[in-house]
């Protein structure tokens, strides 16, 4: 009889207590700031993220913060950066908050002074090579792979590493003559990056050039052209394709194959800024606290196929599970201002110059 | 309204002086064509005074209404000239119903419509197509459609009415009896008319006045049996009925009279020009005043006989006399016999 | 016939040029900085001028361009012609539902043919497969410029037919009908009477087409890519990245260039059309037109334009349509075992699906009869203006079409940016519609003003001299006698709206979004089975209207 008391006693102060305790999932975004967005009861994203992608995050959103109406905006990176610097220069509205695959613009953004600075509280969970001076924010972790056709590319031929896929190439060049593709360094902003970094990361790079130039590699703009080529068997295999997408696609198309290569795997992330200019400061602010908590990432990392990058996050697609089975062989691109280095134009042009004479394009 | 007068009209086309100062005035009632050649600027005046385009130079008065002036810059556009214009194809609109054609000038007015209606098929009866007011242009016969441009030109009784070879576009036979109708109806309305053509016998036959026009100039001016009857320059001559017509040179000159001769001949005429002896010269006589003859008479030519042409209410015969070619209307088939034709001196016109 | 000045004309004149020079004067200015404008530090200067006229890609670019402009109007203009007398002079057979079947790749995205073209007749498309199979060899390969021509060829031949086959409706039949006495077969009175007589028809479009081929960029993306050709327009794309940053006056200095060629464009055609009262074939009786008959060769043309619609529209079609119902295609995959509806599924998961759906529609059909009102006042107020106004409209109104879409949108963001009285129109749809109406002005004009030139101007004199003064003369005669122009150019900018994407990119937003962007949007993931859902009811729809409204009873000609 007493111990039924007591618990009776306690329980409504255990109620309470449970429910006044913080949501260990929800964004630590400071009550003062969440009570300034719901003022402010609007939010403008620029975005790389496709709707269909971004679509349980924006739901979750608009559950979580539903007196925050969220217009999201989906684009290219080109178009991110153009429309946000033209409106930015014509010194009318533009976003609040700038979600962009393109690092390097992203961190010329910051670098010339567009970002403004907030100390997020989650800054703690998130690795430091993913944060720059509190301006820019990487705020996902995805693989840069290889995908392939798995109806012409028999199990043991998949290449495990990128000198794995030079010696399959050199040791097939009519197999693969016509048949490797990727991104277009020329055209395609990411292409660049990724092609730059895996200069700087792959010992054996010079000769990789000329392989790829010896196959007669079909390089694209789109992730669509590649992908549906590489399913319909018209390319067998595609090198530095972006692991999201693929992952996606895979989900439906039997034919796609993903290979992490375990010598170096690159990996980027795409970066938030908040725009000095922003016109809803506060709600941008709760959306970026939100892309980095847990609740958030929680779903990145399972339902919508993105690559959560919180270490603490569990899931499918997550940098948690990623690390388990890569480990060291992860090379995530930095968000720092080393990715400016090639946004020189004369350095760009020479790298440039450079690989289409090892491809023989030239 | 009293007077349409047009004075020194001067009008450049693409680079061309088309009308050359030229003046007439019409007055109430009376019908004037202009006639003359193609080129000869005829088609432009009406339009200039129809207002579809401005002369470079001269002044337009209608009644007291100055339409044109050059001089102080009054250029009155068309549709406030109250006109009518029956045009050379008509230029019924295709999408509109005879009745609604003909009564667009009343509605422009704000006529009322029972009045409009009552109008539009009283003036439809004038021209003699009671029935037809809700078909569209494209079911009606060319003579039809003639009609219902004159109607819709007419019905909100204009000051004057202008129209551009309103005959040309028929066949010949229609062409026949729509030159009485017409003449006809415009006695009937008493409507001042100014009526451009090429047929000389229309201008005669529908005309109170005409007006020889050639290259931009009137030649002659006057009603239509002085114009007939009495050319003054050779143009006028030739271009007014059928003529036969001889080449010479002027042999004597008596006078009003002179004599023209050729190789084998010498004829007597009238002098109507200011050639002077041993000049070249033609003469002309309507070959209505040539006269055939079965023996040597005065002022004859011997002939001979070259065609016969069969054209059911006459013969043409073609003869060779002296050297040229003469041709002669007659009621029966010709004969074999020798031939002589008489050029009548009072008939003769020499230029 | 003399007017008085007419105020009402400069005055459209002026609002149209406004609209045309301010994207326009936007790019040229920025063509000659050696920075964005919008930035203070930029100086003025050629070295824009200079990269571009000095690099090899340039060069390349330019001449694949000549020759892909050049051989896709010849192959366009011979067949839209061709096509057009059959379908509207002959008794050929279907030819009621062969007309919107010939015009279904106006209304396609050409990203969305072109890669029809790969799933059928690509490497390993199913086309290439089964010829393999049956045949042994399937000897063409669609990336080579040969190829890329002659798609572009075909997916242009919708343009000439309409601009042809308008201008056909309106000839007399006696012309035809003395050359058919004289003993004239169809195929002879095609080609020495009817199609000689709308020769201003056929002309003007070849000049359109010629144009168009300039700023062609999705074909070449998919179809010139595997092959490493380079277009104007793509190599813009590469101008776009190649430097890092998007270098604005590059890219100025591209669609300068190609602005440029409009203007001897438009004199070499204003120099062949002569005079337009030559062609003046609507006076004021209308004969009743009877289809001419084509005897024997009536079952032989029939299938030389089957033949031609399977290769030009069913071929990409089909694989469009394919793509959409499989979920995977091409070597190794047998047909039977892939087909599915989940393509569908997801396309109607879809976020804000019917939303683009309806806002294309509506910018189609509201925003297309509004375009062809203002081209019907442009049109109207240059009609029969002997003024030296109406000859520079003649050349403004094809310059929009110079600027590629990729720098079209950029312009107009500029636009409604910069010029601050405009500011407040930047997010609503007027701006949207303001950028496609400008760009295509000279397309969905054409179709007026032929129809406008074909009034014999009798006509309207005989109203004025009955009375009216120059606004009732176009609204009780000019206008009434133009109607199936007007619907006809309306049905053109209905099919150029509903495809249009890349001038408005910058001006669309959440709750404005159309088809096409939902197509690029989907394209950047690699959704290409998704897509090709969302092309199936593209077709679908668009289709469905124009069959209603036909039924309806909107002729296309009286």
């Amino acid at each position: 009889m007493r111990q039924t008391c007591l618990f009776a006693a306690l329980l409504p102060i255990l109620l309470i207590t449970i429910a006044a305790s913080p949501d260990p999932k929800a964004p630590a975004t400071s009550a003062q700031i969440v009570a300034g967005a719901e003022k402010e009861g609007k939010l403008v994203v620029y975005s790389t993220t496709d709707s269909a992608s971004a679509a349980p995050l924006l739901k979750d959103f608009g559950a979580a913060y539903p007196k925050i109406a969220l217009e999201y905006n989906d684009m290219n990176s080109t178009e991110v950066y153009n429309r946000f610097v033209s409106e930015a220069a014509a010194g009318s509205g533009s976003a609040d908050l700038l979600w962009s695959s393109a690092m390097d613009l992203q961190i010329k953004l910051a670098n010339d002074g567009y970002a403004q600075e907030y100390q997020t509280p989650e800054a703690a969970h998130v690795p430091s090579w993913a944060l720059w001076k509190n301006e820019a924010f990487g705020t996902t972790f995805e693989p840069i792979a290889f995908v392939y056709n798995k109806r012409l590319l028999k199990a043991e031929e998949v290449p495990q590493s990128h000198a794995d896929l030079i010696k399959l190439l050199k040791a097939n060049p009519d197999r693969f003559k016509g048949k490797v593709t990727s991104y277009d360094p020329e055209r395609s902003g990411i292409g660049f990056l990724l092609i730059t970094q895996d200069a700087r990361t792959d010992p054996a790079f010079a000769e990789t050039e000329k392989t790829y130039g010896k196959v007669g590699v079909k390089l694209y703009t789109s992730t669509g052209a590649m992908m549906e080529r590489i399913s319909s068997g018209e390319h067998l295999i595609g090198f530095n394709m972006i692991g999201s997408y693929a992952i996606a696609k895979m989900r439906k198309d039997p034919a796609l194959g993903i290979a992490y290569p375990k010598d170096y795997m690159l990996v980027m992330s795409r970066v938030a800024i908040i725009p000095k200019a922003a016109k809803h400061v506060n709600a941008a602010k709760v959306f970026l606290d939100y892309l980095l908590s847990v609740r958030g990432q929680e779903i990145m990392g399972n339902r919508a196929a993105l690559f959560s990058i919180r270490p603490d996050v569990q899931g499918e697609t997550t940098a948690a599970s990623l690390t388990k089975q890569m480990g060291s062989s992860l090379k995530p691109i930095p968000v720092s201002p080393a990715l400016l280095v090639y946004l020189d134009q004369s350095k760009r042009l020479e790298f440039l110059k450079q690989w289409q004479e090892a491809l023989g394009t030239k | 309204m009293d007077k349409l007068i047009v004075s020194n009209i001067q009008k450049r086309l693409g680079g061309n002086e088309v009308l050359k100062a030229v003046s007439f005035e019409l007055r109430r009632g009376e019908v004037v064509a202009l006639l003359g050649p193609s080129g000869s600027g005829k088609t432009t005046l009406l339009r200039l005074i129809a207002g579809l385009d401005y002369p470079d130079a001269g002044r337009i008065v209608l009644g007291e209404k100055l339409l044109f002036d050059s001089e102080s810059g009054v250029e009155v556009p068309a549709e406030r000239r109250n006109l009518g214009l029956v045009f050379q194809s008509y230029a019924l609109w295709p999408h509109r119903t005879v009745f609604d054609n003909v009564a667009y000038g009343l509605r422009l007015r704000r006529t009322a419509p029972s009045q409009t209606r009552e109008r539009v098929l009283s003036v439809l009866g004038q021209v003699g197509l009671e029935g037809l007011a809700e078909r569209h242009p494209h079911q009606l016969s060319g003579g039809q459609q003639q009609r219902v441009a004159l109607a819709r030109a007419i019905v909100y009784n204009p000051q004057l009415l202008l129209l551009d070879e309103p005959l040309s576009n028929l066949d010949a036979k229609l062409r026949e009896e729509a030159r009485v109708w017409l003449r006809e109806m415009i006695e009937k309305l008493q409507i001042s008319a100014v009526c451009v053509t090429h047929d000389q016998i229309e201008a005669l036959a529908i005309a109170d006045r005409v007006l020889l026009l050639e290259k931009g100039r009137i030649e002659q001016e006057g009603t239509p049996q002085e114009m007939y009857e009495n050319p003054r320059t050779i143009f006028a001559a030739e271009f007014m009925g059928s003529n036969n017509r001889l080449t010479g040179t002027i042999a004597e000159i008596r006078g009003a009279m002179a004599k023209i001769s050729g190789d084998s001949w010498e004829l007597w005429g009238q002098l109507r020009s200011d050639r002077r002896d041993g000049e070249t010269a033609t003469a002309v006589i309507r070959i209505e005043k040539t006269r055939v003859r079965d023996q040597p008479a005065e002022n004859a030519l011997a002939a001979k006989l070259e065609t016969t042409l069969y054209l059911g209410e006459r013969w043409d015969y073609l003869f060779d006399a002296g050297g040229q070619r003469v041709r002669i209307w007659a009621p029966t088939a010709p004969a074999q016999r020798p031939y002589w034709l008489q050029f009548p001196s009072e008939s003769l016109w020499i230029f | 016939m003399r007017h008085a000045p007419q105020w009402h004309r400069i005055l459209a004149v002026l609002i149209t040029g406004t609209a045309v020079m301010l994207p326009l004067a936007i790019i040229v200015y920025q063509s000659l900085l050696d920075a964005p404008f919008f930035q203070p530090s930029a100086k003025l200067s050629l070295s824009a001028f200079r990269f571009v006229l000095t690099d090899g890609d340039f060069h390349r670019a330019f001449a694949t361009t000549a020759i892909l402009a050049t051989g896709m109007t010849a192959v366009a203009v011979p067949l839209g012609a061709i096509l057009a007398f059959l379908l509207v002079r002959t008794d050929l057979p279907g030819r009621n539902w062969l007309e919107p079947v010939v015009l279904i790749p106006i209304f396609l995205s050409p990203v969305v043919i072109a890669f029809g073209y790969v799933v059928a007749a690509g490497p390993v498309g199913f086309f290439t497969l089964w010829a393999k199979q049956v045949v042994g060899s399937a000897p063409w390969n669609i990336y080579t410029l040969l190829s890329l021509t002659l798609i572009a060829g075909f997916t242009h031949i919708p343009y000439v037919f309409l601009y042809t086959s308008s201008a056909l409706r309106a000839l007399g039949a006696d012309v035809e009908e003395a050359a058919s006495i004289a003993g004239a077969g169809a195929a002879r009175i095609a080609l020495t009477v009817s199609l000689p007589m709308v020769r201003p028809a056929i002309l003007y479009s070849a000049v359109l087409v010629f144009f168009l081929g300039f700023e062609i960029f999705g074909l070449a993306l998919v179809l010139g890519d595997p092959g490493g050709l380079l277009v104007l327009s793509t190599y813009l794309y590469k101008l776009t990245n190649r430097l890092g940053v998007p270098s604005y006056q590059l890219m100025a200095v591209v669609a300068v260039i190609i602005i440029a060629i409009a203007f001897p464009l438009v004199y070499l055609q204003r120099r062949l059309m002569g005079i337009a009262s030559r062609f003046v074939t609507v006076a004021g009786k209308g004969f009743a037109q009877r289809p001419l008959r084509l005897g024997r060769l009536r079952w032989i043309a029939f299938g030389g334009v089957l033949f031609w619609l399977a290769a030009t529209v069913l071929l990409p079609l089909s694989g469009v349509f394919l793509r959409a119902f499989v979920s995977a295609w091409g070597e190794g995959v047998r047909l039977t075992e892939v087909l599915t509806l989940e393509n569908f599924r997801e396309l109607s998961d879809y976020p804000n699906l019917v939303r683009g759906i309806t806002n294309t529609l509506g910018i189609a059909v509201i925003g297309g009869a509004l375009a062809v009102a203002w081209y019907a006042i442009v049109g109207l107020a240059t009609h029969r203006w002997q003024s030296p106004w109406a000859k520079v409209m003649d050349y403004l109104v094809m310059v929009p079409r110079g600027m590629p879409g990729l720098i079209a949108g950029l312009a107009f963001l500029w636009v409604f940016l910069f010029v601050k009285p405009l500011s407040p129109l930047r997010s609503t749809l007027f701006s949207v519609w303001l950028a496609y109406s400008v760009v295509w002005l000279a397309y969905g004009m054409r179709l007026i003003s032929s129809a406008l030139l074909q009034i014999q101007p009798e006509l309207e004199e005989a109203a004025a001299i009955i009375g009216a003064p120059g606004a009732r003369v176009t609204r009780d005669v000019t206008v009434p006698l133009i109607r199936f122009g007007l619907l006809g150019s309306w049905l053109l900018v209905f099919m150029i709206f509903v495809r249009e994407y890349s001038t408005g990119v910058y001006l669309l937003g959440p709750g404005t979004e159309v088809i096409g962007s939902l197509i690029v949007s989907l394209w950047g993931t690699g959704a290409i089975d998704i897509v090709a859902a969302l092309s199936v009811v593209n077709v679908l729809l668009v289709a469905a209207g124009l069959a209603v409204a036909l039924r309806l009873g909107v002729r296309l000609h009286g």
